[in-house]
């Protein structure tokens, strides 16, 4: 009868299901997020103004275009949606289309604005004027809500 | 009967780690015994500690990205209600003309130039308080502009994108609601 009770050497086994569970979770959730981090929210020194007017951001639907900077602090190109436009005037033109759709498919979404604090005004100002136009011609009688976003000095860092 | 409740004796003594009645113990099952018991004697243990790892590193990735993300805050525009970031005055009919304000570039510094018959502000500071004291309110009666008198801010192409929105966020803080980007001279 003592076989029946007779073990082998303890074996040690760690529990991988859970562990694997928890990698899948992690490494989904990490996925998206950065993937939302990235696209929607280029790193970049926003303006500054002091003190600042703006509010912070609520919690409603936004699109937000980002302007892609070289060393040099030119404007090389617009990224928006995960999507790089070139900053001429097609790409513009392309932009400013893709910005359309997005404001016809929901008419009260807001559209974000960042760039950098040392891009001159002259790469900002054909987006303006022609997402703008573009915009506010999709949904007529409903003006887009473009949005500057700012970085508050006293949150700076 | 008795053979019924023997068995279930057995039973007992085997989920417990013992050994059986009829074995008599040796010295080879005296740590299998102890480790069954200890076993027993601990029940069923849930193993907290990775969970709490796990938590904690999700804490702490939520507490990060959401500080980075509170930082921004947003000025409200009014571009598109004036048909688009230029106004086109052969498009549109506005109530009253604009009240027109440049930005100019002169030795990497940005001057700021109002376009009516008013002193000059040397600073962003300076355009609030200026435009604030011009503004018609019931506490203001000698005020010039009503707050929705457009105001159109037209940046030269050099002036950096933080100047001209410091220009609008000074127009904003002096109470005005339709302002405006016009294109670079």
């Amino acid at each position: 009868m003592k076989s029946v009770f007779a073990r082998g050497p303890a074996r040690l086994e760690a529990a991988i299901t859970p562990l694997i569970d928890m990698s899948m979770l992690l490494i989904v959730f990490f996925a998206l997020v950065s993937q939302i981090g990235i696209s929607d929210f280029v790193k970049m020194n926003l303006p500054t103004p002091a003190p600042s007017a703006a509010a912070p951001p609520r919690n409603e639907p936004r699109l937000v275009m980002n302007a892609i900077t070289d060393d040099k602090g030119r404007v090389t190109a617009w990224r928006f949606s995960s999507m790089d436009f070139n900053c001429d005037p097609k790409g513009i033109a392309s932009l400013s289309a893709a910005v359309a759709e997005a404001v016809r498919e929901t008419p009260t979404i807001e559209v974000h604005l960042r760039a950098d604090a040392n891009v001159q005004f002259a790469d900002i100002s054909p987006v303006l004027e022609q997402v703008g136009k573009a915009a506010t011609n999709a949904v007529p009688g409903h003006p887009v809500k473009l949005r500057l976003a700012v970085q508050p000095e006293s949150k700076g860092g | 009967m008795a053979e019924a409740v023997s068995i279930a004796e057995a039973l007992d003594l085997l989920k417990r780690g013992a050994g059986p009645l009829d074995a008599a113990p040796t010295a080879d099952d005296a740590p299998v015994a102890k480790r069954a018991a200890r076993r027993a004697r601990r029940g069923i243990a849930l193993n907290l500690t990775p969970m709490i790892d796990v938590t904690f590193l999700l804490l702490v990735f939520f507490v990060c990205t959401t500080k980075t993300l509170d930082r921004e805050e947003l000025l409200r525009t009014d571009l598109s209600q004036r048909g688009g970031a230029v106004v086109n005055p052969t498009a549109l009919a506005l109530d009253e003309p604009p009240l027109r304000i440049e930005l100019l570039r002169i030795d990497n510094h940005t001057v700021i130039k109002v376009l009516a018959p008013m002193s000059q502000p040397d600073s962003f500071e300076q355009l609030t308080t200026l435009f604030n004291s011009k503004r018609y309110s019931t506490e203001n009666p000698s005020g010039l502009f009503p707050s929705d008198h457009p105001i159109e801010l037209a940046p030269a192409k050099d002036v950096p994108w933080n100047d001209a929105v410091s220009a609008f966020n000074g127009l904003v803080r002096a109470g005005y609601q339709q302002i405006h980007f016009a294109g670079p001279q």
